[in-house]
């Protein structure tokens, strides 16, 4: 196959989700070092924001590296972020809704590409038309917008049951 | 020329499923057979890792070509360049160019069409007869759901009518009918309230083994890749048409047929490789299966079979909308295969006079994708998400809806005079418009959404009702008719100009119906394939 992840990583930054969402691009330039290693507390601001502990944490590189393969500030807005929490004292999902963060615009922009980011298992919009400026692909089936959904329906492409399971009524439709 | 001259009794163009089945057949046959495809070839376990790998596309977003070859010398349909617009409309279907074809990352709908689809302008005064009848291509459409196992309902009225099972059928679906979801039947039995009747998809996925593929156990991805092979696909054929004999030449682009010196045969097919050394390669008879756009740029770069000047005219497709809700009940579409069933209210009636018909599929796809993005687009995030993502997961309901169009001349595709491809032959251009009688039957789609959205409880997630999205059902561009004057080939599907020339793709037929193509062009391929049979 002619596309491979690395292909794909180095289509560079053609689309820029944070700009989108109302952030100015910074000036900061991304180093080797930055693109390489997420900074120490990712991974912590990570599960602070998506409220859950449950996170790969072999991926917080790869979801990091992505967000910079879109977005060469992310660095500096990533320390933005960093820094306001810091100021607050946010240590958890309940303390950043009390800080008043969440509607801060431009703060509540980066936490969300950043948790955007975990949840597709990518970053940038799908193109349905073009195969050039593509996501940055950090993962499939560990994309957590699967899990809330997976005791009932399958990650597209991967099976649960045998044929014909589908005629039953789910177990959790009286909850749901 | 003596029989051994020739390097095969019949060269086919293309190896998608409609140039599979009939070389398979003519191969079986006992007849020598080359095969040239432009692609190349590559197993279903690395399109399936491409798949998972790419990010840019789910089994319901993105770009279905994506996880597929994209070869300088074969591109698939989406690199730019390929299809330059000049209309109102813009019209670029999904395709793939590679051993097997599109049908690696189709639904998988196999669908015949209705007797009185064949007399369009006898009962309703609009678009063309086709030359043939229902009863003509019967047979054919019964072969070929045998060899592609199409799974159906005995006992549905296809014509959306809730009557008698139609059409006619000489034998059952050689498939049983996969169970109906829990998604299908609420749904089914929310949308009857309001008298709209919904009946199980004629399909080519394995409900039981059937030959070499496994039974469907819905992994909900039957587009872009059905990882199991459990859905037909065409490469199925390619491979049974090289079992029985065939000879399959891959990154083989044909760019000329040449005619004899009175022009009434193809005395020759041309074909590129990818070093652009050319090759020259005879047959008895020549069968084009390249796709409906594909061939009729083969036929004008050849300046073949063009005597009417309808080679590339009279596109067609099933131009629509779409609807996207969030119903009042957990249904939890995404178990079981991506489409089961679809409302077929307005299938065929006396209404055909004034507007096209109407098929609303009914989508049984895992919403998760397009609920997070839009969810993050609204600044949700924290365990909120998760909450929200299942509970609009369970509420999912998509639909897209096809309508009837008419061959127009006008609606055409045309060799680009700029853009030219790895060989440097000119590419294509489209001029493509939707009129008053497909546009006639957007009223009656917006009407029914708005019915459905109230029979489910919905409130709007996405609706379309003004983009005509295509289906990537392209038809008409090498039109079947009677008279030499106004369509490419004949009822036989043979041209008008050239004795030894079959063309077999969807572009053929002369009315577009409503219903998914494939069915039909595989049945109009192995009734060429038998007529060519009688007369090597």
């Amino acid at each position: 196959m002619k596309t491979t992840r690395r292909r794909l990583l180095g289509y560079g930054v053609a689309l820029l989700p944070l700009t989108g969402m109302g952030l100015a691009s910074g000036e900061g330039q991304a180093s080797a070092a930055q693109v390489r290693h997420s900074p120490a507390d990712f991974l912590r601001m990570s599960r602070l924001l998506i409220g859950s502990s449950e996170l790969d944490s072999a991926l917080a590189s790869r979801v990091w590296q992505a967000l910079m393969a879109k977005d060469a500030d992310f660095p500096t807005h990533y320390r933005q972020l960093s820094d306001a929490l810091s100021a607050r004292s946010v240590t958890s999902w309940a303390d950043y809704v009390a800080s008043g963060l969440r509607e801060q615009a431009t703060i509540h922009a980066i936490a969300v590409a950043l948790v955007g980011a975990w949840y597709l298992g990518r970053v940038g919009p799908m193109l349905p038309r073009l195969e050039t400026g593509t996501p940055a692909f950090i993962t499939y089936e560990g994309a957590l917008m699967w899990r809330s959904t997976r005791d009932v329906t399958v990650i597209p492409s991967y099976a649960r049951g045998g044929p014909g399971f589908w005629a039953e009524a789910p177990l959790s439709l009286a909850t749901d | 020329m003596t029989p051994m001259d020739y390097d095969a009794d019949v060269i086919v163009v293309g190896s998608g499923v409609i140039g599979s089945l009939a070389a398979h057949h003519l191969a079986k046959n006992g007849k020598s057979v080359i095969i040239l495809e432009a692609g190349t070839r590559v197993p279903r376990w690395k399109i399936l890792d491409s798949f998972r790998e790419c990010g840019n596309v789910s089994t319901d977003a993105g770009n279905r070509n994506q996880p597929y070859p994209n070869e300088p010398w074969a591109p698939s349909s989406f690199v730019p360049g390929y299809i330059t617009n000049h209309g109102p409309v813009e019209y670029v279907p999904g395709m793939l160019r590679m051993v097997g074809g599109t049908t690696w990352h189709w639904g998988g709908a196999c669908w015949r069409l209705l007797p009185n689809d064949f007399r369009l302008k006898t009962l309703y005064g609009v678009g063309r007869d086709w030359p043939i009848a229902y009863d003509d291509l019967e047979p054919f459409y019964h072969q070929a759901e045998i060899e592609m196992g199409v799974s159906g309902d005995d006992h549905a009225d296809y014509s959306g009518q809730n009557g008698a099972p139609f059409p006619p059928r000489q034998a059952p679906f050689p498939v049983r009918p996969q169970a109906l979801g829990y998604f299908s039947q609420r749904f089914r039995d929310r949308v009857a309230e309001g008298g709209y009747p919904f009946t199980y998809q004629p399909n080519g996925r394995a409900t039981d083994p059937y030959e070499e593929r496994p039974a469907c156990v819905g992994n909900n991805n039957c587009s872009p890749i059905c990882p199991i092979g459990a859905q037909y696909s065409g490469d199925r054929h390619a491979t049974k048409a090289e079992r029985a004999g065939a000879k399959l030449i891959t990154d083989a682009t044909v760019y000329r047929l040449e005619k004899t010196p009175d022009g009434r045969r193809i005395a020759a097919v041309h074909y590129y490789t990818p070093e652009k050394r050319s090759i020259r390669l005879t047959a008895r008879m020549v069968l084009v299966a390249a796709h409906a756009l594909e061939t009729p740029r083969l036929l004008l770069l050849s300046d073949v079979a063009n005597s009417s000047k309808m080679v590339g005219r009279n596109l067609m497709d099933h131009n629509a909308f779409s609807l996207a809700m969030i119903a009042d009940e957990p249904m939890w579409s995404g178990r079981g295969p991506v489409q089961q069933g679809d409302v077929l209210k307005w299938r065929d009636g006396s209404f055909r006079q004034k507007h096209g018909c109407i098929r609303h599929e009914v989508g049984n796809f895992v919403g998760n994708v397009q609920i997070t993005e839009r969810l993050l687009s609204q600044g949700v995030i924290g365990p909120e998400l998760d909450e929200k993502i299942r509970h609009m997961a369970a509420r999912w309901v998509f639909m897209d809806s096809n309508i009837e169009m008419l061959p127009e001349p006008t609606n055409r595709m045309t060799l680009s005079p700029s853009k030219r491809d790895f060989y440097g032959l000119p590419l294509m251009d489209i001029y493509y418009d939707v009129n008053d009688y497909a546009r006639a039957a957007g009223e009656v789609i917006r009407q029914d959404y708005a019915q459905f959205l109230k029979l489910l409880g919905g409130e709007i997630f996405d609706q379309n009702l003004t983009q005509w999205e295509n289906r990537d059902h392209p038809m008409g561009t090498v039109i079947m008719g009677h008279d030499p004057r106004d369509s490419v080939v004949n009822a036989e599907g043979r041209s008008h100009d050239h004795d030894n020339l079959f063309i077999a793709t969807t572009g053929i037929m002369p009315a577009a119906s409503v219903v998914n193509p494939t069915l039909t062009g595989c049945a109009l391929s192995l009734r060429s394939a038998s007529i060519m049979l009688r007369e090597i």
